[in-house]
């Protein structure tokens, strides 16, 4: 599930996605992406931090906090600070990743990594 | 003894006469703390007449024959008139923002209170007000109410318990701790006020109860200027210090002038003048340490002022370089974003000149975000706002995986690339890895970028094991002298500026910074233009590193 609420980054990351063989579901916001996350069940969720209605920290700690959904999120977001990746660190996200730094097929490879990581320490 | 004392004449005196003192003390600290003010002011008044009806009440208390009684009487009840409408004017000064009033209604009050105060002293009416003395208890002349006094005892009530309903009122509305605190203390004060002075009332309606808590009034004052006094503390430590001063050279001029040894007059008469002098002195030189801790203090808190407002500004700068690095990375991510999703045949195969094209446009994209990324950091460094995470690191496998990066690069430009990693297996240094790994990667990335031709170099080696040199060499452009001297300050280019590198020209700028940070020395050497250039980044071995080469 891609949370994002540029039209631009929607359309590319759904492309590259889909094209590795990927089902997307895309959410513009983090009050959307409450509502749709537990009926799509997805294996992963790549969230934005910016966005309207509902930001990615506040999407964040409600999935982490108040569901039972054991499902890694991934922080993409523009926002470089440390505050920044402290906290959804904090709040319990896999990672985070700066989106000017990857191309879509990057992305889609850091993506995959990150997700064998996850399993590998489940698995410990 | 022990009880007794409450049945005679003097204890009713001495008490009336020490509630006059403490009355009068603080009426003129608190009148002089602050003369301008009007809660002052009034408090003053308010004090006075307090003092006044006690000073009458001692004399009262002492009179010899019924006649002189009587007129005590009046004298202290003139003054007593007055204490509920000072009281309450004092409360409204405290409250009046929050509970307004109107003018007529302080002319109406003060009317009524001059009136009695007429019918007290007019030898033709003064027996409507009080209207003899005759003994009671243990009192020879006990006072009895006149026809009027009635009246005037219901509206003294009725004023101090609107004093206390305003007070009660306007009490949620203050919105300072201090001012809330002060308010409790004026109502404590009137509660005790009220049951004191009560117990007068009694006897002069023929109940047979001494006025045993007559001396609390003088507690009730007290209660009172400290509550108003609260907030000058340190003001009112200086005026204490005046009165006693003053007090002291009253005492030597009075021992002076009673003496009646012409030698031990001039000697107390030298100690006064001597005392006098210092006294002088010391009242000075007190007044001058409280305006200049009062001009201090005023300066801390515009310091504090100023001080949160530069914190607030700061935060708001930052807040916008953030925002505005956001901003500026969001339209490169989805050009980025296309272009790769087009040069890498997601939506179709490009022919060569079409992936040509869009790889520059993907290229320039990240040129442009590199711009971005260097901004921001030069903005962090020069705030002071550049966190580093500091962490004993293995610098070797750094180094390695950097090689590997850009031996690719550097072949897709047909350089040779070399690299020696001399350091041993294991090389620990205090570093952040990310921003120490972005100087070596900045500092190769020049190297393949400013060389046509020939080779790049890499090596990590270690100098007397306390120290690791990370360099790059090439045989690229090379460095002239004047551009040597200024190539780690921002915006310069090397030799390089002619060819259109697309760099921030911030790059060693902050390559200077980051490895300043770990202690570190960065420097550059060349035999000059187009002979190559070698940059160095010296590095301290982190303490207690044993495993070397």
């Amino acid at each position: 599930m891609i949370i994002e609420d540029d039209k631009g980054l929607q359309d590319i990351y759904t492309i590259n996605f889909e094209a590795a063989g990927y089902e997307v579901f895309i959410e513009g916001d983090g009050l959307s992406g409450i509502s749709e996350v537990v009926e799509a069940m997805p294996d992963v969720i790549l969230l934005d931090i910016m966005m309207p209605n509902m930001d990615g920290f506040a999407f964040l700690k409600a999935v982490k906090e108040h569901t039972s959904l054991n499902i890694p999120v991934i922080v993409c977001s523009n926002l470089s600070d440390k505050e920044t990746t402290d906290k959804a660190l904090q709040y319990g996200a896999s990672a985070v990743l700066l989106k000017v730094d990857y191309s879509g097929k990057e992305l889609i490879q850091r993506v995959e990594h990150i997700l064998q990581e996850e399993k590998a320490k489940v698995a410990v | 003894m022990g009880l007794d004392i409450f049945y005679s004449t003097d204890f009713y005196a001495v008490s009336a006469f020490i509630n006059c003192l403490t009355s009068l003390t603080l009426g003129i600290i608190i009148y002089f703390e602050n003369r301008k003010h009007p809660v002052n002011q009034i408090f003053a008044l308010f004090a006075l007449s307090v003092s006044v009806w006690s000073l009458g009440y001692t004399f009262w208390q002492i009179s010899s024959s019924s006649q002189m009684a009587l007129f005590w009487v009046r004298f202290f009840m003139a003054a007593a008139i007055f204490t509920a409408p000072f009281y309450f004017h004092f409360v409204y000064a405290f409250v009046k923002k929050i509970y307004p009033l109107p003018t007529i209604f302080f002319v109406c009050m003060y009317g009524i209170a001059g009136f009695f105060f007429l019918v007290d002293v007019l030898p033709s009416l003064h027996h409507l007000f009080v209207s003899h003395v005759e003994p009671a208890l243990f009192f020879p002349y006990w006072p009895k109410p006149g026809v009027l006094y009635d009246i005037y005892l219901g509206l003294w009530v009725s004023c101090l318990l609107y004093a206390g309903y305003i007070l009660i009122k306007a009490y949620k509305y203050l919105n300072n701790k201090i001012l809330k605190r002060q308010a409790v203390f004026i109502l404590f004060a009137m509660i005790i006020a009220f049951t004191s002075g009560s117990t007068n009332y009694l006897l002069w309606y023929g109940i047979p109860v001494a006025p045993f808590a007559n001396i609390c009034v003088s507690l009730y004052v007290l209660i009172l200027g400290y509550a108003v006094l609260k907030h000058h503390l340190f003001n009112i430590k200086a005026l204490a210090a005046n009165i006693v001063i003053m007090a002291q050279l009253f005492i030597l001029l009075l021992r002076a002038v009673l003496t009646a040894d012409t030698q031990e007059k001039i000697i107390n008469y030298t100690i006064l003048a001597i005392s006098t002098i210092i006294g002088v002195f010391l009242i000075r030189s007190l007044d001058k340490e409280v305006k200049s801790r009062n001009k201090i203090e005023n300066l801390v808190k515009e310091l504090e002022r100023a001080n949160e407002q530069l914190q607030s500004l700061d935060t708001l700068k930052s807040e916008f370089i953030s925002l505005a690095s956001h901003q500026l990375r969001s339209p490169l991510t989805v050009i980025k974003g296309y272009a790769s999703t087009l040069t890498d045949g997601v939506v179709g195969e490009l022919t060569l000149k079409q992936k040509e094209i869009v790889t520059h446009i993907y290229t320039s994209a990240q040129g442009l975000a590199n711009v971005v990324e260097d901004f921001l950091n030069v903005t962090k460094i020069e705030q002071g706002g550049m966190k580093y995470e500091f962490a004993r690191v293995d610098i070797v496998p750094v180094v390695q995986d950097l090689v590997s990066d850009m031996k690719i690069a550097s072949e897709d430009k047909h350089l040779t690339f070399l690299s020696l990693v001399d350091a041993g297996e294991h090389c620990y240094i205090q570093a952040d890895t990310t921003k120490i790994r972005q100087v070596f990667l900045n500092l190769v990335d020049n190297s393949i970028k400013y060389t046509k031709e020939g080779y790049v170099k890499v090596t990590l080696v270690k100098q007397n094991n306390k120290e690791v040199v990370f360099s790059v060499a090439d045989s690229g452009i090379g460095i002239s002298f004047d551009t040597k001297a200024k190539l780690f300050t921002k915006f310069s280019r090397g030799e390089g500026s002619v060819i259109n590198s697309g760099g921030s020209g911030l790059g060693l700028y902050l390559a200077q910074e980051i490895v300043k940070a770990h202690n570190g020395q960065i420097h550059v050497t060349s035999e000059g233009v187009g002979k190559g250039a070698t940059f160095s980044v010296v590095l301290p071995i982190a303490g207690d590193d044993t495993q070397s080469v």
